[in-house]
């Protein structure tokens, strides 16, 4: 107990006074807000329950790309500082110094959603009362765990990097190139081999984009979308069940923690 | 009590043998100085006592401690910096030091002792990155005090200090030892250490050249200092003579450890050869002279024995 204590103490000092947590965060409410009261396009109306999508939609977008930035900015730059050293002979063992990372990756991600539902509550307040039926549909909750999982897949991903590659620029242009990487070589292999499409769509970017995705999570919206794909003489998406690109996640999400975890044991400080 | 005690301790890294079969003993209450070169191995030493780089072979125990678990509740009771001060380049000094304290588990209170130990309550709300290099050195003694720890281990404490800053943290490293604390103090400058240590290991090339108290490393040979207008033939004769323990350039000519003091039989059998020396004076020897003997620093290739000193 006194351990998570010691560790949010100075995980959280490190983090809320350094600029680069409230440029990127400021950045990422910034977006989120305008995503959010941009006037025109089709997004639901602000009530609840329809209002959930419409909250969740540029959040989960954004916020997973902005707090796997921000993880590596704060985790990376200990290895160029030597913190992480010094913090190992204040007293930390290195695998607590890890585990305080995680905890701020869990936070971080807390911090992320909830900003996101503030931010989309704030764009209901006026019509509240108004809409018909439950407050939060399942399918609204459903839509929610994806934007945790995706938010944590993109964090323990941003762990990762940070813990193998030690230096913020380079992981960040890491992370970044790996994303654009794996779309061009997942389209070019499934424009030659159809086949490949089911499997490649498993990879992190292609997965984190499904769970990404609207459709997933909302029959009607699938509809919608399937009509136009159709009227333009285009396949019909089919996505599979939705646990299974959430466990997909969750697989990955363990991966990156237990390389980061062997990674912190392995090599000196 | 050894406070410390590593027995063959190893540290292999894929291109270079850092470390190689260290063995020491650092018993409580010295002030124990850690001397060698550049890349002579003094920083990997520290870091694997302190748990951030893994031995590749041997053993070390920090207050009879030697299992990991035990290790990290022995570390503890020790207070350290390693190289360059690592800190918050964006906190204060008072932030970095409050990290620091968190995990030692130390009040606020304690923050404030240490800074005015150090002498920068003044300077604490600053950041760090806008600290001079002393007052960052003063800021990593002030962290290494917080938990008022048995055991203090200094990695080149007086670098990038002016003499008035060496002369501060000499005096702080004299107020510790003086409260009965444990001192491990590596560094390269000499006459610091020489001042300031009771015990002495030397090392060359990750291995322990030499180690016993500062008394007994400097002493056992007459150092005698050398002119003569032929510099190399005094050079040649010198290393010829039979008394002389070792020869090596010096700022004021020829230093020769002799293992004789009789200077008298020195000028004979240089005249004998036809030298005659425009300089013959005896020296105090210096640690800087046993660690140049010991290290052949400044003369390639020098010596790979090992010189034990009973202590």
């Amino acid at each position: 107990m006194r351990l998570l204590r010691v560790l949010v103490r100075i995980e959280a000092l490190k983090a809320v006074k350094r600029p680069a947590f409230w440029v990127t965060t400021g950045v990422f409410v910034a977006f989120t807000t305008l995503a959010n009261f941009a006037p025109g396009g089709n997004s639901p109306p602000p009530a609840f329950p329809e209002a959930w999508r419409g909250m969740i939609e540029p959040a989960i977008n954004l916020g997973p790309v902005f707090l796997a930035a921000l993880m590596i900015l704060l985790f990376a730059a200990e290895f160029r500082w030597r913190t992480a050293r010094q913090n190992v002979i204040d007293g930390l063992g290195k695998e607590q110094f890890y585990w305080g990372k995680v905890l701020l990756l869990a936070s971080l991600a807390a911090l992320f959603l909830v900003t996101s539902m503030v931010i989309g509550v704030l764009k209901v307040i006026p019509n509240l009362g108004e809409g018909g039926g439950a407050f939060v549909e399942p399918m609204d909750l459903n839509y929610m765990l994806g934007f945790v999982v995706a938010l944590l897949l993109w964090g323990t991903a941003g762990l990762m990097v940070s813990a193998l590659v030690r230096a913020a620029g380079a992981g960040l242009g890491l992370l970044f190139l790996y994303f654009i990487c794996e779309q061009i070589v997942t389209g070019l292999l499934s424009a030659r081999w159809r086949a490949l499409e089911r499997i490649l769509d498993f990879l992190p970017a292609s997965l984190f984009q499904t769970i990404a995705d609207a459709t997933l999570y909302y029959p009607a919206v699938l509809a919608r979308t399937n009509l136009a794909r159709a009227e333009r003489g285009q396949d019909p998406l089919v996505y599979p069940d939705l646990w299974i690109p959430l466990v997909a996640a969750a697989g990955y999400m363990v991966l990156f923690l237990v390389l980061a975890y062997a990674n912190m044991r392995r090599r000196d400080l | 009590m050894a406070v410390i005690e590593t027995a063959g301790l190893t540290k292999r890294f894929p291109a270079v043998l850092a470390v190689d079969r260290v063995s020491l003993t650092v018993e409580q209450g010295q002030v124990f100085g850690f001397l060698g070169p550049n890349g002579s191995g003094k920083t990997t030493t520290i870091g694997m006592l302190m748990g951030i780089i893994k031995p590749t072979g041997g053993t070390f125990r920090l207050f009879g401690a030697g299992a990991p678990r035990d290790l990290l509740a022995a570390r503890a009771r020790v207070g350290a910096t390693l190289e360059t001060p690592n800190f918050y380049p964006y906190l204060s000094g008072r932030d970095n030091l409050r990290i620091a304290a968190t995990i030692k588990g130390v009040g606020k209170a304690r923050i404030e002792e240490c800074l005015e130990i150090v002498g920068l309550r003044g300077r604490a709300r600053h950041r760090f990155r806008t600290y001079s290099l002393g007052i960052k050195q003063r800021l990593a003694l002030a962290a290494t005090m917080l938990n008022d720890p048995e055991l203090i281990v200094l990695d080149e404490p007086a670098n990038g200090l002016d003499p008035k800053g060496m002369k501060e943290v000499r005096d702080i490293i004299r107020i510790l030892a003086d409260r009965g604390k444990t001192i491990f103090l590596s560094s390269h400058l000499l006459w610091e250490v020489e001042r300031t240590c009771t015990h002495v290991s030397i090392v060359r090339k990750g291995r322990v050249v030499a180690t016993g108290t500062v008394a007994e490393i400097v002493g056992g040979e007459v150092t005698a200092v050398v002119r003569a207008e032929d510099g190399d033939a005094l050079r040649a004769a010198l290393e010829a003579y039979p008394e002389a323990a070792s020869v090596r350039a010096g700022d004021e000519g020829l230093v020769v450890a002799l293992a004789s003091d009789d200077l008298a039989a020195l000028n004979r059998y240089l005249a004998g050869r036809g030298i005659h020396v425009s300089h013959l004076a005896r020296r105090q020897r210096s640690l800087e002279d046993a660690f140049m003997d010991l290290t052949g620093e400044g003369e390639g290739e020098g010596q790979g024995s090992i010189t034990e000193f009973a202590s």
